[in-house]
């Protein structure tokens, strides 16, 4: 058995030489097939978790009806009673300014406006980030004496979740269009060097060749096909992106983008060799249920 | 060993390749089948190793009824026989010895293996010296010759042969005659189609005449 199994094997290295050195086009169709799927997945994950990230409602904030330290400190208390909250600080009108300067740096004048135009505010911590606790909150906070309006952002973080799923179906759609398209070059590719076979297959299968005899090289020369395709996609792929997202995307801002892990890149890699071989074993047969025998032109 | 009962072939359109044959031919015989283009030769042939499927009737062949046959099976049954073609149906890019292989290729033979089962047959069709050379560079009585090695690899219990001397002047013919016809002392039965009456006379033997698919004449040679 083993040795059939390496004889088959042995073939399947010779059918892969040939269809490299006869079809060399599609070699590269495949590699570009899948490098550009690296590249959409990349984008469309790094994407997604850039809006995942941004739609997570850390705190709630509650500003307050006027500016008046003794009021704000009312509602801090009672803000701090409320069922699940963790934690709840007040910002005055100077220290939400000091609050905007810190997280936004780069914004030029900022400094120099009025600590007038910086509403002061409370600052929620809710014990869970779930919508109906966040919600929960919002509702019982907007109830309190002094309160003028209670937010964490919810039309926004509703959009981000849903431009986030927008991703994840674009990812699924690019996924099935990328394996359709490697499924055709790999089932034409294993056609094309079937017929070149043609009178070959045709004297095997008259000298009593088993459908096994003539399939299985064929299955193992798209096995290969599709490894070394995928492989030489993840080099060029690891080449061009690492030195892309730290010389052009990182200075530029944009700095969501990740080398995917070596778990994406593994079973990335088994789909498309099973994708491969499925693809060959679909051609070989449909190869020999409409071959002609030998006898016949 | 080859048994034909009520057997007739029909083609698109309405042809009758073959009407009616009742035929048997034993282990060890050499027949001809006879008659002129069109008169069924090939497609008798055909049946034998399952490349056809009768339209009516039973074919046996070595006691298996081809008509119950499964699909898997047929290439167990085509490694019990060894077909020659007038046009050789050669690989013309590669050699002798590999053409000559590809009949032991399907048991996962290595080529020092095959080496000893093919240089004795090599030796035996007179094709030795040659094993190296391409077949395209070969002429057509080395072909055959070639393409008889390979029929032969095997040790097949029947050997078809659907004009085999077709393309040959009457020497290569005696040739391939000859080798034919030792088979028939190693308890092959040979069966062979052509419309050579010179080979028919030189070497007689039992001849099944067609004509427009049905058998005019089953006897021997000397009965006709």
């Amino acid at each position: 058995m083993n040795s059939k199994l390496t004889y088959l094997f042995m073939r399947g290295i010779l059918r892969f030489i040939i269809m490299l050195r006869s079809n060399f086009l599609s070699f590269i169709t495949l590699v570009t097939i899948i490098f550009m799927y690296h590249i959409f997945f990349v984008t469309g994950t790094g994407t997604s978790a850039f809006l995942n990230h941004l739609s997570e409602a850390n705190t709630i904030r509650v500003y307050l009806a006027n500016n008046n330290d003794i009021i704000a400190a009312e509602v801090l208390s009672s803000v701090k009673i409320l069922d699940n909250v963790s934690d709840a600080k007040y910002f005055s009108q100077k220290d939400a300014k000091a609050y905007a300067v810190e997280n936004a740096p780069k914004s030029a004048g900022l400094e120099s406006l009025s600590e007038e135009f910086f509403p002061s505010f409370i600052e929620i911590t809710p014990t869970n980030k779930e919508p109906n606790t966040l919600d929960k909150i919002v509702d019982e906070a907007s109830h309190l004496s002094g309160v003028d309006e209670v937010s964490y952002g919810k039309e926004y973080i509703t959009k981000y979740q849903t431009i986030s799923s927008g991703a994840w179906v674009f990812i699924m759609v690019i996924t099935i269009l990328f394996a359709l398209s490697v499924i055709f070059v790999i089932y034409n590719t294993v056609k094309l060097s079937l017929y070149r076979f043609k009178e070959e297959i045709k004297l095997y299968s008259l000298v009593g060749a088993t459908r096994p005899f003539i399939l299985v090289p064929y299955l193992f020369g798209a096995l290969f096909l599709s490894f070394f395709a995928y492989i030489f996609s993840m080099v060029i792929f690891m080449a061009a992106f690492a030195p892309f997202n730290y010389n052009v995307l990182i200075p530029s801002g944009i700095n969501i983008y990740n080398m995917p892990s070596g778990i994406y890149f593994i079973i990335s890699c088994v789909i498309v060799c099973i994708i491969g071989v499925l693809s060959s074993a679909g051609s070989t047969i449909s190869f020999l249920k409409q071959v002609s025998s030998i006898n016949e032109d | 060993m080859v048994k034909f009962v009520n057997v007739g072939v029909s083609f698109t359109g309405g042809y009758q390749a073959l009407n009616n044959v009742n035929i048997e031919i034993k282990s060890g015989e050499f027949v001809y089948i006879i008659g002129k283009s069109g008169a069924g030769k090939s497609t008798f042939l055909r049946l034998i190793y399952a490349d056809l499927l009768p339209t009516r009737g039973v074919i046996s062949v070595e006691g298996r009824d081809l008509n119950l046959m499964k699909r898997i099976e047929v290439p167990f049954l085509r490694r019990q026989i060894g077909v020659i073609f007038q046009d050789y149906k050669l690989l013309e890019n590669l050699s002798v010895f590999d053409n000559v292989k590809l009949g032991l290729d399907i048991f996962y033979m290595k080529r020092t293996q095959a080496k000893e089962r093919i240089w004795p047959l090599l030796k035996r069709v007179g094709m030795f010296e040659k094993r190296d050379d391409i077949v395209k560079n070969l002429s057509g009585g080395e072909k055959q010759r070639v393409a008889v090695a390979r029929a032969l690899i095997n040790d097949p219990k029947i050997i078809l042969a659907d004009e085999p001397t077709g393309n040959l002047d009457m020497e290569n013919a005696e040739n391939i005659m000859t080798v034919l016809r030792e088979c028939i002392a190693t308890g092959a039965t040979v069966i062979m189609a052509t419309h050579d009456k010179l080979l028919r006379e030189k070497y007689p033997s039992r001849e099944i005449e067609l004509e427009k698919g049905k058998v005019i004449k089953d006897g021997a040679a000397y009965e006709l």
